[in-house]
């Protein structure tokens, strides 16, 4: 079974590495591979439509059609709990005489996780969703999870829930839930980072916080690694070389400064591969104005095949 | 952006910005600047990573002030990170009314999951400790750095969202005619709340109504000291003593963010000093830079086999010379938009330096960078 098998593959990391660029590129690969692939977003920080060149970014709640084989939906908290109340009170009116009145809003603004827990419920409710012919209604779900510090309150929160709520149903699902996540065989955790020091040091830190939850990560994504433009055999030649006109000049001074920058990254990567065995994909630095689709798609030639490969 | 009146005119900069732009690195690179024009400036921060942590000494002991050993002659700096647990705890201790209830708390579950981590209470608790420190007046600037700003939103709302959640009458009114009174209470709230008193037992089940019952009766007594607190947190952070201050990439979605979160400091009427532009790739070009790619190159070509360099390498070069040209187009084009749509605004750019910023010497030379005026 390959990475791209799982019914959910989870990606975070540190903010800005680029983890919403690899959802996409993980969604894209897969649809290319055939198979169907949804992806999931938080609603207020909906990016992914965008990079679809979807314009406007998806109306929370509703799937919406990204390219053949691929659909996106972003998820809001607050109107997940509603879909939960209906279908956990079967009654519509109720549900809603409950979600308007006043102590039910209390509760939910502030109530610790609440709105984690709903929003992963809501993933493990698209999980069990099947077709009229009893087949899994999606192939895989790609979430793009907040960034390593709430993505982690986050895959923390079916645990915590089964210790505050220890009967009713909010417990059963928090369970199932609990489950599916841990559940190598169904679920992969995606850690993204980037060849820099905080970005390394915060995913080193990650794969220890995310032991004792009893979770692991299945793969290292490390993105925006500079191409060998310049070599380090022209390092010498460029210390010493001042052409005469100012083109010249700027040029030489770009290719230091790309110099430079691979040889941090590369002091970056061997950090990473002395400190854990994990498997790693690595994505090339894109020289562009903006991530569009021709940018995702470069980053998903690459990490196709690569996932392809992964157990 | 004038950052030197800045530091020498606020008492808080609180740094907001969205994931991984560089906030936590500008935050210490300002108390520490501010440091060496004479103040005694504190940065705050919240998940320092290791190695920036270990360079301001904050790995021992969270919560605690500690000094970063600078060159003598100048003020002094001082880092910590925040434990927002500790500042929770402390905040009941503080305001409990007996030492039963402080315990009945402490213990109680809900608490142990608001108190850790989670929806919110880690952002209040860093505004929270903000004021502590404040008041002590021991520092003459403090820097708060912020997790990423969506999330950084949350400090604006936190304060209301606790104390909302600690006074919610109407639920614990509910709560208390639930367990409390019994029937009677029950029939007291009306037919309405008690089918929905029954349909909430029904899915969050007793143990967390029991719990939650606890927790709500425990804080009794406790709401006013929060509330005023909160009150007295919001009206420091909007006052002139402070600063929000907003840190972007000059990518689109870094920026994007920081526009809205700009905007939504104008809402809250908050007090806004400007945006500081980080990692904007060198201009290494002058006159030139208005020639196309194609030029460019050939240029760069003849210049290169002019001083002497083999064709092979030179092509190289010019490739990483157009590569970097691509970003340097792309961060200009997105800042001028930036510029143009906060009008008159305060704009700040910083040059991506080559080398990561994760220690002392790195920030020194951040420093000049971001203390640098006319732009
Ligand atoms: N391989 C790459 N090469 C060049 N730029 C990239 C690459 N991957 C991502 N980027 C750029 O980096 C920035 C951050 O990427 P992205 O939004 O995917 O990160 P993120 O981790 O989802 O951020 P956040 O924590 O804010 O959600 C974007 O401007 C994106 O265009
Ligand atoms: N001007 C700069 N030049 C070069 N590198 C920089 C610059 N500013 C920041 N960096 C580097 O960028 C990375 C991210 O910076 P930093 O951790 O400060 O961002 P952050 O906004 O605090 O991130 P997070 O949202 O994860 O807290 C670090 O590795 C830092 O060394
Ligand atoms: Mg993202
Ligand atoms: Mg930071």
């Amino acid at each position: 079974m390959s990475l791209l098998d799982r019914q959910v593959l989870i990606v975070t990391g540190k903010g800005g590495v680029g983890k919403t660029a690899v959802a996409a590129a993980i969604g894209l690969a897969a649809a290319w591979s055939g198979r169907r692939a949804l992806l999931v977003e938080i609603a207020s920080e909906a990016h992914v439509a965008g990079l679809f060149g979807e314009s406007g970014g998806a109306e929370p709640g509703k799937e919406v059609a990204l390219h053949p084989n691929l659909t996106g939906l972003a998820i809001e908290p607050q109107q997940a709990l509603e879909e939960y109340l209906t279908l956990a009170l079967r009654v519509r009116a109720l549900a809603e005489r409950l979600a308007d009145s006043r102590a039910f809003g209390y509760l939910t603004a502030a109530a610790p996780g609440l709105r984690e827990l709903v929003t992963l419920g809501k993933i493990w409710h698209l999980t069990e969703q099947r077709t009229r012919d009893g087949e899994r209604r999606h192939g895989l779900i790609v979430v793009d999870a907040p960034a390593t510090g709430h993505g982690l309150a986050l895959l923390r929160t079916p645990r915590a829930f089964l210790e505050i709520a220890r009967a009713g149903r909010v417990h059963e699902e928090s369970r199932a839930i609990a489950e599916l996540v841990a559940d190598q065989a169904r679920t992969g955790i995606v850690l993204v980072t980037r060849a820099e020091e905080m970005p390394v040091s915060e995913t080193l830190d990650t794969l220890e916080r995310l032991r004792p939850l009893g979770l692991e990560a299945r793969v290292l994504v490390v993105n925006a690694l500079y191409p060998e433009l310049v070599t380090g055999a022209d390092r010498e030649t460029l210390r010493t070389l001042v052409p005469a006109g100012e083109t010249g000049q700027a040029a030489v001074r770009a290719a230091r400064s790309h110099l430079a920058r691979r040889d941090d990254q590369a002091g970056e990567l061997g950090r990473l591969a002395a400190a854990t065995s994990l498997p790693r994909v690595e994505l090339p630095f894109l020289f562009r104005a903006g991530l569009d689709l021709d940018g995702v798609s470069e980053l998903a030639a690459v990490l196709g095949p690569a996932f392809e490969e992964l157990p | 952006m004038n950052v030197e009146r800045l530091i020498a005119e606020a008492e808080i900069i609180v740094v907001c910005g969205s994931g991984g732009v560089g906030k936590t690195t500008a935050s210490a690179a300002l108390a520490l600047g501010a440091a060496r024009r004479g103040r005694t400036a504190c940065v705050l921060t919240i998940d320092p990573a290791r190695r920036l942590a270990n360079a301001l000494g904050l790995e021992e002991l969270p919560d605690e002030a500690h000094e970063v050993p600078l060159p003598a002659g100048g003020g002094r700096l001082f880092a910590m990170a925040l434990d927002a647990k500790r500042t929770f705890d402390r905040l009941v201790e503080e305001h409990a009314p007996t030492a039963e209830a402080r315990d009945r708390i402490l213990r109680n579950r809900i608490y142990g999951q608001l108190s850790s981590a989670m929806g919110g209470s880690q952002e209040y608790m860093a505004m929270e400790r903000l004021f502590e420190l404040h008041e002590q007046g021991i520092y003459d600037l403090l820097v708060l750095d912020t997790p990423p700003s969506r999330h950084a939103l949350d400090f604006i709302d936190a304060p209301n969202r606790i104390t909302r959640f600690v006074e919610g009458r109407a639920l614990r009114t509910l709560v208390e005619g639930g367990l409390r009174v019994g029937g009677l209470g029950l029939r007291a709230l009306g037919q309405a709340s008690l089918v929905g008193w029954k349909a909430l037992e029904r899915v969050i089940g007793v143990t967390f109504l029991s719990d939650l019952t606890e927790f709500l009766l425990a804080f009794e007594g406790m709401y006013d000291g929060f509330k005023e607190r909160a009150t007295a947190v919001r009206s420091l952070l909007g006052d002139r003593r402070t600063v929000f201050l907003l840190v972007t990439t000059p990518e689109r979605e870094p920026i994007e963010e920081a526009i809205f979160f700009w905007q939504r400091l104008v809402e809250a009427e908050l007090p806004f000093g400007g945006v500081i532009v980080n990692k904007v790739h060198a201009d290494f070009l002058g006159d030139e830079r208005h020639r196309s790619p194609a030029a460019l190159r050939r240029a760069a070509l003849a210049q290169l086999a002019e001083a002497g360099l083999e064709a092979s390498v030179a092509g190289r070069v010019a490739d990483a010379f157009l590569a970097h040209q691509v970003l340097v187009e792309r961060d200009r084009a997105n800042v001028r938009s930036l510029a143009r749509r906060l009008g008159s605004e305060p704009l700040l750019e910083v040059p991506y330096l080559d080398g990561d910023v994760h220690d002392v010497p790195g920030l020194e030379r951040l420093e000049p960078h971001l203390f640098a005026t006319g732009a």
